[in-house]
């Protein structure tokens, strides 16, 4: 096992650390951030995976995905980047903190999930398409592609679980 | 589907099993009665002995010195700086040596920790929390 002690005690005395634990309104507004970019990531990301599910029928799952993808990075970016200056307010207590390892291990495995599942339906839209054409927008989806569109859902809903139990854990 | 079930299952055990520590160390912020005892409240009178005035809640020791002459270090969590502030509580107030009444709920777990409720300092009483829920 490897020692983070003294990283994360590194991560703990940037001054960047200091400002967002020590000034009045930067944690707040950081939390505020933190819940605007989970809108835009997990509201499109469940539509997407409810299309998919055939809960919701159209539109086609490509445009769809086109449309609500760019969001989802949009989201995912201001959560990066809130989370990690959270993070690092109080490094050694959220490194500790099982609630927070299980919330990145969730992360870890519904991104893992969300780049398989792109690449399996590339490659189903290119096999339904004749040689030479466009990939079809309209690939069949197959019951593995609708398996990992209720996992995506488990997943996404075990991180907003994980984060949330951060305060309640030690 | 047999793999879809195993699968959730997995993911049911790994939330499961991030809390099932549950409260049981003084790491946790947020919510004072998963933390501490609504019906357990004590008053500490001690000096000041160390301050974290911080996001998003405030925490300081207190030192008390017992009966029979020995001393316990009391952590004290409070609120968040904006909300400690608005209650007159700003971060000049808790320095280190003043001689406070701190009152408060105790920690469900046992330990020498309490969630503030009010804290007094010379003549003046700030209080923070009317009840622990």
């Amino acid at each position: 096992m490897i020692e983070f002690e003294p990283l994360l005690r590194a991560i703990y005395d940037l001054p960047l650390s200091q400002v967002v634990r020590g000034a009045v309104w930067v944690y707040p507004v950081l939390e505020t951030l933190h819940l605007i970019g989970l809108g835009l990531l997990f509201g499109p990301i469940i539509i997407f995976d409810l299309r998919v599910l055939g809960v919701i029928s159209s539109p086609a799952p490509s445009p769809l995905a086109g449309l609500l993808l760019p969001w989802v990075w949009i989201g995912f970016a201001i959560n990066a980047t809130s989370g990690v200056l959270l993070f690092g307010s109080d490094a050694l207590e959220f490194g500790a903190n099982p609630a927070f390892q299980a919330k990145i291990a969730l992360i870890l495995m519904a991104g893992l999930n969300a780049a398989v599942f792109q690449l399996r339906a590339a490659g189903g839209y290119a096999g339904n398409a004749p040689a030479g054409d466009a990939p079809s927008p309209d690939a069949p989806l197959t019951g593995g592609l609708r398996f990992q569109a209720a996992l995506s859902i488990l997943l996404w809903l075990g991180v907003i679980l994980a984060g949330r139990m951060i305060a309640y854990v030690a | 589907m047999s793999l879809f079930h195993r699968a959730a299952a997995c993911l049911l055990a790994i939330v499961c099993a991030a809390q099932s520590p549950l409260a049981d160390r003084a790491a946790a912020h947020h919510t004072y009665v998963s933390k501490y005892d609504p019906d357990r409240i004590v008053s500490l009178k001690g000096t000041i002995a160390s301050v974290d005035y911080r996001n998003p809640h405030i925490f300081f020791d207190i030192t008390v010195i017992n009966r029979d002459g020995s001393t316990t270090t009391w952590h004290v969590e409070t609120e968040a700086i904006a909300k400690a502030q608005a209650k007159g509580l700003s971060e000049s107030k808790l320095q280190v040596g003043t001689a406070v009444v701190a009152t408060g709920w105790m920690s469900r777990t046992g330990e020498a920790e309490i969630g503030l409720k009010s804290i007094s300092i010379g003549a003046k009483t700030y209080t923070i929390r009317n009840t622990a829920r």
